[in-house]
């Protein structure tokens, strides 16, 4: 078998040779174009607010065909900024202190969803009981319902629970965020195989070990993908903690963001691109680093084929 | 995980009940929720000066930009419910009619300067205005005057503008003659460059309150005071007399404007840049913007010397009219707090507007213009547009006063007007359907807005 | 076995539940319950039976087809945005897991637009749609149909690179054994697709068609900051609809919340033939 595996492997070395370069021109490509976006809130977290509309796509107020090069580089230094709004955008928003809050929601609700929703996944995938079935229905009605509908009495109910803190907030993002949850690893578990779990009996593990040293293990590549996707929804999520949360003491990046803004539409463009740049960062670097388990994370043979 | 249980039942059941627990509190504390973001650190500031001295504890929650009625409907609901809330007109007075306390008899409304400057809803004052505005046409005063040297300018000095119809042949005049103007501020050696007279009216979400808002407030305005009804609390129909006036500000506008009047809408004009860099002439807008405008970090060219603002001038009474002075923030307090809560609540209104650092706070920390006796000499307003209110006033012109505050459903009404002003703008459209979402718009959201 | 896990209800399902219903149930029922009041706040209610829901089609006595409008527009925006983001989602997933040079880098920028809030991105592109658009006298707002095709393309570019890698996981679950298999017995590339590929994949697919159904349906964020529902409320999807339902007209948060549970229900009953659909096709191998 693993010859056979390995033959095949030259073989698709072989083949990739082949297409491969044109792939990875071709989605050199695409990417360089869907980054674009996110390249223009780079570029215009450097500039000066009076030219961020006048060239959001620019970096000089000077052509340089048609001005030449000392007007074109005079230019630069009149439109881009250095770190101003770097440093405006940390003074702001107490940037660090609202950081830490982000963090411990994020990380606090992800580890709390994965944790409780794989288990009742797995025990709603394999106790069959009318309201087993219930459960699972409500957790898959509970991500059609806007958020509209149920913001101000959940917040309502939040102040009534006392749930206004970061601890508080870990609780409902578990709530509301066990739905997608749920109905995720509910898919993958479908597809493991009894037989394991089985075997596991047989050797004298209870339930909870079995979950926890057999089927957990397995989850990890649904796990990590869930926690990518929940952490995002956290991370951004802008509406929810600032109904529930007392704002005065815990502020999360995204009102951070929000607060920016004054009224009349008075805003500091600059200072809000590099508030979006340093917010970022870490979710891209988290996302980097668990990409390396979805691909490694597969169990080979665990999954019924 | 059996207590977390019962309390949630508990919960669960006081909250289908809809029960709010009595407070009862020996001595009142105060809620403050604030709408204004950029004043939020100047009032945790003045909070715990207050809570230092008396001892009363003060609370103050600053909602985000365009998220004050969720946060009020929100904080209301909770049972530490704000003492002070804002609201911003007759429409919000209505919404919240159960719970404005009459602040008639209340030391805020003794201050007053301008008793006009409340809402009266339901036979009581409802709101009192914690500070004003006023808004006009910011002109670039340098570039005028420039204009003003080139032969044949139909104007000797930025002054002789005090009409409508001066101010349309001045526009018309520095749009036919651009590059001329240009050459001449060239020499005069600044680095301004003027792309056409008006800024541009921008009609996205950002900037149209600008134009269904504060310019639809003059026709209104007109129009409520030959009907002798209240100037901010309006009537149930209008008949749209200035509404030609209306229409020869906007086209006004729009026509000695570098922006394309197909593209209005689009959401990427930004018109104070545009001012900001000397590109354009006049720019309607508030004193709000004269920080903006003269913060040197945000880059732009004009300095303070630079600007100044002129009424809107509407060709109805042009000799008369002054710059549209007002508010959209007027405080109330909540009827629904206990009575210690309201006693207390109250004090420390008196206090803010009274005491040297309430004034001093809310003066110079925040750079509000306050409508209170008591501002007087080191606490009056530092603003360069709003000590305009003072010019035009010495002149013997009349404010006029913020009618579109009568406005009924407000967000709902506003859309209507301004899709039917996009369509007109850019050619699919005609005058009388601006008209009509104006008039009728009016009446429907009227009866609608007061149903039973 | 099924018995002994029974039991084990109190750890395994309890604290979801409990969570669950503090975040979720009882938020929802109040709010069932508040679409038949007129309310200020939601401890401030006055019980007006079925008004509400007659006021979502008939205002000052006259039929209003907003919603209804809204209505079509909606599932028209959802049927195209979950067409068009699963196919590519699904053929970029295929073409990153082939091993190819960069493979890594181009799954993370695929996934970045996911990153920003829906907010800030919208307009980022607006600058951009207007950037192009301005040259031809046209806005983002001209027609209905420029709003639909721009909101169209902001959410595809944010939500491709999401499915991308839930069916880069799904793909990592085929068994290579399975796929050498059918090339041993000849089957062709496009054959080994429709005949391998999709349908092991089948659970991934109602995973991602379901997830682009409820995001096309409750879309927000997008709408609000890149077309405002302009021109003339031609444009505004049903969860902006509602918003400015609750907000735009004085007393009316009863209605707003009447035409969130009719939302609700609908998307409901779409959704549960969607699952039929997808689930039935599911190999039981």
């Amino acid at each position: 078998m693993a010859k056979v595996k390995k033959q095949s492997e030259q073989v698709n070395a072989a083949r990739k040779a082949k297409h491969g370069g044109i792939l990875t021109a071709a989605f050199t490509v695409l990417s360089l174009a869907w980054i674009m976006p996110i390249f223009v809130v780079l570029l215009n977290s450097f500039k000066r607010k009076a030219y961020i509309f006048k060239y959001p796509f620019g970096i000089s107020s000077k052509s340089l065909f048609e001005d030449g090069f000392e007007k074109w580089q005079a230019g630069i230094e009149k439109v881009m900024v250095g770190l101003l709004n770097y440093k405006n955008a940390l003074e702001d928003t107490d940037f660090f202190n609202c950081f830490g809050t982000s963090l411990f929601i994020t990380v606090g609700s992800v580890a709390a969803i994965i944790l409780f929703c794989s288990m009742t996944a797995w025990y709603l995938t394999r106790v069959h009981t009318k309201i087993s079935k219930l459960i699972y229905t409500l957790c898959l009605f509970s991500m059609v319902v806007p958020f509209q509908m149920v913001m101000f009495t959940l917040s309502k109910f939040a102040n009534i629970l006392h749930l206004a803190t970061p601890w508080g907030i870990i609780v409902i993002y578990l709530g509301f965020g066990a739905g997608l949850a749920v109905f995720m690893f509910s898919g993958f578990i479908r597809s493991i195989s009894l037989e394991i779990e089985e075997a596991a009996v047989i050797d004298g593990c209870n339930p909870p070990q079995t979950f926890f040293r057999v089927i957990f293990p397995i989850l990890k590549p649904t796990t990590v993908t869930i926690a990518i996707l929940e952490a995002m929804w956290v991370w951004n999520d802008y509406l929810l903690p600032s109904l529930v949360l007392n704002v005065n003491k815990y502020r999360t990046i995204p009102i951070a963001v929000q607060y920016l803004k004054q009224s009349h539409g008075q805003l500091d463009w600059g200072a809000m691109m590099a508030v979006l740049v340093m917010a970022i960062i870490p979710i891209v670097a988290f996302y980097m680093a668990c990409q390396k388990y979805i691909i490694e994370g597969v169990v080979a043979g665990a999954v019924k084929g | 995980m059996k207590k977390y249980l019962a309390a949630t039942m508990t919960a669960a059941m006081v909250a289908s009940l809809a029960v709010v627990p009595a407070q009862a509190e020996e001595t009142g504390s105060v809620y403050l929720l604030n709408f204004k973001p950029e004043t939020d650190e100047a009032w945790q500031d003045l909070a715990a000066v207050y809570t230092e001295q008396t001892g009363v504890e003060v609370t103050v929650l600053t909602a985000a930009d365009g998220q004050y009625d969720t946060t009020l409907q929100a904080e209301m609901a909770k049972s530490e419910a704000p003492t002070i809330f804002t609201i911003g007109n007759t429409s919000d007075a209505a919404t919240w009619d159960n719970y404005t306390y009459d602040l008639s008899g209340s030391a805020l409304y003794e201050h007053l300067t301008d008793t006009s400057l409340v809402i009266e809803y339901n036979d009581k004052v409802a709101g009192i205005a914690n500070c004003y505005e006023c808004y006009g046409i910011i002109y670039n005063k340098t570039i005028l005057d420039v204009y003003c040297g080139l032969d044949g300018a139909v104007i000797e000095s930025s002054d002789a503008i005090d009409s409508l119809e001066t101010l349309i042949a001045v526009a018309a005049d520095i749009t036919d003659r651009l590059d001329e103007l240009n050459e001449a501020l060239a020499d005069a050696g600044t680095d301004f460059e003027v792309a056409g007279a008006f800024a541009s009216a921008g009609l996205d979400s950002g900037s149209s309150w600008r134009f269904s808002g504060h310019l639809a407030g003059l026709p209104l305005y007109y129009e409520f005071l030959d009907d002798g009804v209240d100037l901010i609390s309006g009537e149930a129909e209008i008949d749209g007399t200035y509404l030609d006036n209306f229409k020869e500000v906007w086209d006004m506008y729009i026509t000695y404007s570098d922006a394309d009047a197909a593209t209005l809408a689009s959401g990427a004009l930004n018109a104070e840049t545009e001012f900001g860099m000397g590109e354009a002439v006049f720019y309607q807008n508030g004193d709000w913007e004269y920080s903006a405008l003269t913060n040197e970090e945000n880059g732009y060219l004009v300095t303070a010397d630079d600007i100044s603002m002129m009424p809107i001038y509407f060709g109805v009474d042009d000799e008369n009219e002054g710059l549209a002075v007002g508010t959209e923030n007027y405080w109330a307090v909540n009827s629904q707090a206990s009575e210690e809560n309201i006693a207390a609540t109250l004090d420390f209104l008196e206090w803010v507007i009274t005491s040297d650092e309430g004034r001093d706070s809310l003066t110079n920390a925040m750079g509000l213009t306050t409508p209170f006796d008591t501002f007087t000499d080191e606490y009056e307003s530092s603003n360069g547009f709003a000590q305009m209110v003072n010019t035009y006033a010495e002149q013997g012109k009349t404010s006029v006063a913020w009618s579109f505050n009568a406005t009924p459903n407000v967000d709902d009404w506003r859309a209507d007007v301004v899709s039917a002003l996009t369509a007109y703008s850019d050619g699919s459209g005609d005058w009388d359907a601006v008209v009509s979402a104006f008039v009728d718009g009016w009446a429907n959201q009227w009866a609608l807005a007061n149903e039973e | 076995m099924e018995k002994s896990i029974k039991k084990y209800f109190p750890i395994f399902v309890l604290p979801t539940l409990i969570a669950f219903t503090i975040g979720f149930i009882v938020p929802f029922v109040y709010g069932v319950f508040l679409s038949f009041c007129k309310f200020t706040t939601v401890t401030d209610w006055t019980w007006v039976g079925l008004k509400n829901y007659t006021r979502i089609f008939y205002v000052n006595g006259e039929l209003d087809t907003t919603f209804l409008h809204s209505i079509w527009y909606t599932v028209l925006f959802t049927l195209v945005s979950m067409a068009i983001i699963n196919v590519v989602a699904f053929a970029i997933a295929m073409a990153l897991t082939k091993g190819i040079r960069g493979t890594t880098i181009f799954r993370t920028v695929f996934f970045m637009p996911n990153l920003i809030g829906g907010i800030v991105l919208s307009y980022i592109w607006l600058m951009i749609f207007n950037a192009v658009l301005q040259n031809f006298s046209k806005t983002i707002v001209s027609t209905q149909w420029y709003a639909f095709w721009g909101l169209i393309i902001v959410v595809c570019w944010q939500q491709i690179g999401y499915m991308m890698v839930i069916y880069i996981a799904g793909l990592q679950n085929v068994p290579g054994d399975l796929i050498e298999a059918a090339k041993i017995d000849g089957a062709s590339g496009s054959q080994r697709l429709r005949y391998v590929i999709i349908p092991m994949l089948m659970p991934t697919i109602s995973t991602c068609t379901f997830l682009t159904l409820t995001n096309g349906f409750k879309l927000f964020d997008q709408n609000l900051a890149l077309t405002g529902g302009n021109p003339g409320k031609m444009s505004e999807l049903l969860a902006l609809n509602i918003y400015n339902t609750m907000y735009g007209t004085t007393g009316w948060q009863g209605v707003g919340q009447a035409k969130a549970v009719l939302f609700s229900i609908m998307v409901a009953v779409i959704a549960l033939l969607q699952n039929k659909l997808t689930t039935s096709k599911e190999v039981q191998a």
